[in-house]
């Protein structure tokens, strides 16, 4: 089969951190290709760049055996080229037809003509969708299938699927994959990222690895079995050298329980979860996105909610515990480091001091509290110096500070607490090398001064570097816990994926 | 207003509260196959209390007491001394004080200074459910009561009855009558006594899932040192190394915290069915179809998960001079080490002693990395 696309020597660096590095990957007419690999692997770059959501560095794409540069999303799908994302990129509140026909709206429309065009249209793809359904009342599958619709109808020739089955039920799934074999058979090509590699090894005709950013297999998908493509995602050379020998560290014992969570639920995201965690202790928790990892901690540190039927239990301290916003969490010396520093873990446009201020005011039990500007700047500088946060002067703006430093600031804003349990959220996640050898350093003086931490990663080898015990997460809830000196990479994801 | 509305449904439903969950086993208390995996030492039919007396190994089983000599991974019995009723606990004491318990009959003194005495009545009352006991000193005896007017093999009626009935008596055993001061009330099936570090004492309260520390001398009230444990406490053996090893004997799970919840279905489960098929723990299981967990359910390809719920278990904590867990020795469901009683550090070995089976395993501590690995 010819190639209908191809990356040569494709580069795409955020702030000179290549995110993907010299990849070369074809895809053949009519071909499904499915591309695995880790959390932060570089395949939603990659397919980011095919979809002309960004462009790349260096290198270059070539579409029908042309350079193709691509500017926006809009003009990847008039080539023909579309992708499905995991979260559906339609408008709830509109039909289905409309959503189809979306952008292509007349001056008048006459929306009777438009759902007769949407269904003949649906039914020439064999999609029994009701065009006048409005898209928030349909489920998972039907979404997919107004979304491929929708791409069809842009005459897309490549169609790329982004985990496209992790919302689905296990009859949605089986009929998502008829589809995209009839697909196939009507000359489309697909590329199909995924997590699961058994639907990977079902569903392609090829399979490419990519790891740190990097190709490192690409092969028929005969020639692949598990254990090759698990050995694949995690094998990693530079990652044991920058992160030490797990299994050369001694672990901490167990101390006291601080947290007991039992039977937690939060509708379909977080399902009957149990687990515990000890002071003096880190708990690693690994799972690949979607697992529900985020969301088990945020109910535990008030941010959300869980059911409130059969929501299960949070016991802190043996203590009965529900808070519905964080602050009472915080009180009680909970706190919760997130993923998403600039959304959640600053104010960017105030000052480090500021920031820190801030985490101090919260466990303040006068909410009128005053601070004088002095007082603010001496506590930023007693924990600038204590994390080593590299700024000329406290008084600079987060926003002006490197990510390592910005996540120092999150970090000194959450310690200011005095936690018992600290929940670190991919704390290293866009964080330079030097940064994360400082940050794991801080982690483990927490632990070894007997506060419980938690440090859920999607990097397998920092959790096997930082953790004592480690808890993987899978759809939802808690499904093995290893003692370190039985951890390996393989094991972890063999978990994780099953 | 949110609060009393969930809690108003609860109670409506009947269940949903935040009681009615057992602790999941994970960090220390994470399941493995070490009891199953180590060494028979003897098969004994109600083997019970292990103890060390005079540089050797004593044990109960049934109405005897016998002497322990190990010979490689195995132990040889002999020495039998056999009593009118069932032994409920050997203690051993400074010089050479070797008491016993007799279920529904009191105390026995049996060697050392005090030999011969016999204490039947303590506050007035009959002794009839002495569970454990510990020496303070040759003088003095602690000994604590399960529950009132009940034997100590009546326990799992106890429990559904949901007793609290049970007490500590201090026995000075100097004068030529022991006298008996009660040094704590209402305890819910103690089952267990250790010296504690600081002059206290710890006990095992079974039926609340906890081990308490007491002030030997004083009369303040006892602080829990661990609750809410996935399973029933029972008797507590010290470490050489200041910290303890936790029998416990059966395990807790939701359906028997359910039934404990529901007073008339209890009450007519115990009015109309056989106690060997009533939903609550026991010290072995799945020896009758009439069990009310079937076999069926709990099997996959005629191979019993390990990981079903059942009625026993074999769990055996090893526990720093906090009692803070640090790690522990599992018979799992599928395994042949259930209703561990009590254990004892002897010659480097851990002797696990499990009642329900009928056997002593010999964990060798220094293959399984120790207490604290």
């Amino acid at each position: 089969m010819s190639p209908i696309l191809e990356f040569r020597q494709a580069t795409k660096a955020f702030r000179g951190i290549p995110a993907i590095k010299n990849i070369d990957f074809t895809l053949s007419a009519g071909e499904i290709h499915a591309i695995v690999g880790e959390n932060g692997a570089g395949k939603s770059t990659l397919m980011k760049v095919l979809a002309g959501v960004y462009e790349l560095t260096s290198g270059e794409l070539i579409f029908d055996g042309k350079p193709l540069h691509l500017k926006s999303p809009a003009e990847a799908l008039a080539r023909g080229i579309a992708m499905v994302f995991q979260e559906t990129n339609l408008v709830p509140s509109m039909t289905v037809a409309q959503n189809i026909y979306l952008g292509e709206e007349q001056l008048f429309n006459r929306l009777r003509g438009l759902y007769i065009q949407a269904q003949r249209f649906l039914l020439s793809l064999n999609f029994y969708v009701d065009p006048m359904a409005l898209v928030s009342t349909l489920g998972a599958g039907k979404k997919q299938m107004v979304e491929i619709a929708r791409a069809v109808h842009h005459h897309a020739r490549v169609l790329i699927f982004d985990e496209p089955t992790a919302s689905l039920t296990p009859e949605e799934k089986f009929h998502f994959f008829n589809l995209v074999r009839r697909l196939q058979r009507d000359g489309m090509s697909i590329i199909f990222i995924s997590h699961a590699l058994e639907e990977a090894l079902a569903l392609s005709d090829r399979i490419t690895v990519l790891r740190d950013g990097e190709v490192v297999a690409t092969d028929s998908t005969p020639n692949f079995d598990r254990s090759r493509l698990v050995h694949a995602m995690v094998g990693r050379n530079l990652s044991s050298e920058l992160y030490g020998s797990a299994q050369a560290r001694k672990t901490r014992p167990y101390g006291e329980e601080i947290l007991s969570v039992r039977n937690l639920s939060m509708g379909s995201i977080v399902r009957n979860t149990s687990f515990s965690v000890f002071s003096g202790q880190i708990t690693g928790m690994f799972g690949l996105v979607g697992a529900g990892r985020t969301e088990t901690m945020k109910i535990i540190a008030g941010v959300l909610k869980r059911d409130f039927f059969h929501g299960g239990e949070v016991r802190l301290k043996r203590r009965h515990v529900r808070y519905r916003t964080p602050r009472p969490a915080v009180v009680d010396g909970i706190v919760y480091v997130t993923e998403d520093r600039k959304v959640e873990g600053f104010f960017e446009t105030m000052s480090i001091a500021q920031n820190i201020q801030i985490g101090e005011l919260t466990t303040s039990e006068n909410p009128l509290a005053l601070v004088t500007i002095a007082q603010a700047r001496q506590l930023a500088a007693e924990w600038t110096k204590r994390l080593g946060v590299r700024a000329i002067d406290p008084a600079a703006r987060v926003i002006e500070l490197s990510g390592g430093n910005q996540q120092k600031v999150v970090i000194a804003k959450s310690l200011i607490q005095k936690p018992k349990l600290v929940i670190f959220d991919e704390p290293t996640r866009g964080v330079d090398v030097g940064a994360i050898v400082e940050i794991h350093r801080f982690i483990n003086e927490l632990a070894d001064d007997g506060i419980a931490v938690v440090v859920i990663s999607s990097y397998l080898p920092e959790v096997l570097a930082l953790s004592d015990r480690i808890l993987v997460a899978r759809q939802g809830r808690i499904v093995e816990e290893m003692d370190l000196s039985e951890a390996t990479e393989a094991k972890i994801m063999y978990a994780a994926v099953h | 207003m949110i609060a009393a509305l969930k809690r108003a449904y609860a109670a409506f439903r009947g269940f949903d509260d935040e009681t009615g969950s057992a602790p999941m086993m994970d960090g220390p208390l994470r399941p493995n196959a070490l009891l199953d995996a180590a060494p028979v030492a003897l098969s004994l039919a109600d083997v019970d209390n292990l103890t060390q007396h005079h540089g050797a190994l004593l044990c109960s089983s049934g109405s005897q007491v016998l002497r322990l000599t190990p010979q490689g991974t195995s132990l040889t019995a002999s020495d039998a001394r056999v009593f009118e009723q069932a032994v409920t606990f050997v203690a051993a004491g400074p010089s050479d004080s070797l008491a016993i318990g007799l279920d529904s009959r009191g105390i026995l003194m049996l060697e050392g200074p005090h030999a011969g005495m016999t204490i039947t009545e303590v506050g007035g009352q009959p002794l009839r459910c002495p569970t454990a006991g510990l020496f303070i000193d040759a003088n003095t005896l602690i000994v604590a009561n399960g529950a009132e007017g009940r034997t100590a093999a009546d326990w799992k009626r106890d429990l559904m009855e949901r007793g609290a009935t049970g007490s500590l008596w201090l026995i000075d055993l100097s004068a030529l009558t022991a006298t008996a001061t009660q040094r704590a009330t209402d305890l819910a099936f103690p089952t267990g006594l250790a010296h504690a570090p600081g002059g206290r004492l710890h006990v095992s309260e079974a039926w609340r899932h906890r081990i308490l520390a007491f002030e030997t001398g004083a009369t303040s009230a006892p602080q829990p040192v661990l609750s809410d444990l996935p399973a029933y406490p029972g008797r507590i053996a010290p470490a050489p190394d200041g910290g303890f090893w936790l029998a416990l004997f059966a395990p807790r799970n939701q359906l028997v915290e359910f039934v404990l919840r529901e007073d008339d279905y209890r009450r007519r489960m115990i009015d109309n069915v056989d106690p060997n098929f009533w939903i609550a723990p026991a010290l072995s299981s799945g020896k009758s179809f009439l069990e009310p967990i079937q076999g069926g359910a709990r099997k996959k390809l005629n191979m019993l998960k390990p990981w079903s719920p059942s009625w026993s278990y074999g769990l055996v904590a090893g526990c720093g001079p906090t009692m803070q867990p640090l790690r522990s020795f599992h018979s799992r469901a599928d395994g042949a080490v259930h209703g561990v009683t009590s254990c004892c550090e002897f010659n480097e070995r851990l002797y696990v002693a499990a009642k329900g089976s009928g056997r002593i395993v010999a964990v060798d501590l220094a293959d399984v990395g120790g207490r604290d690995s």
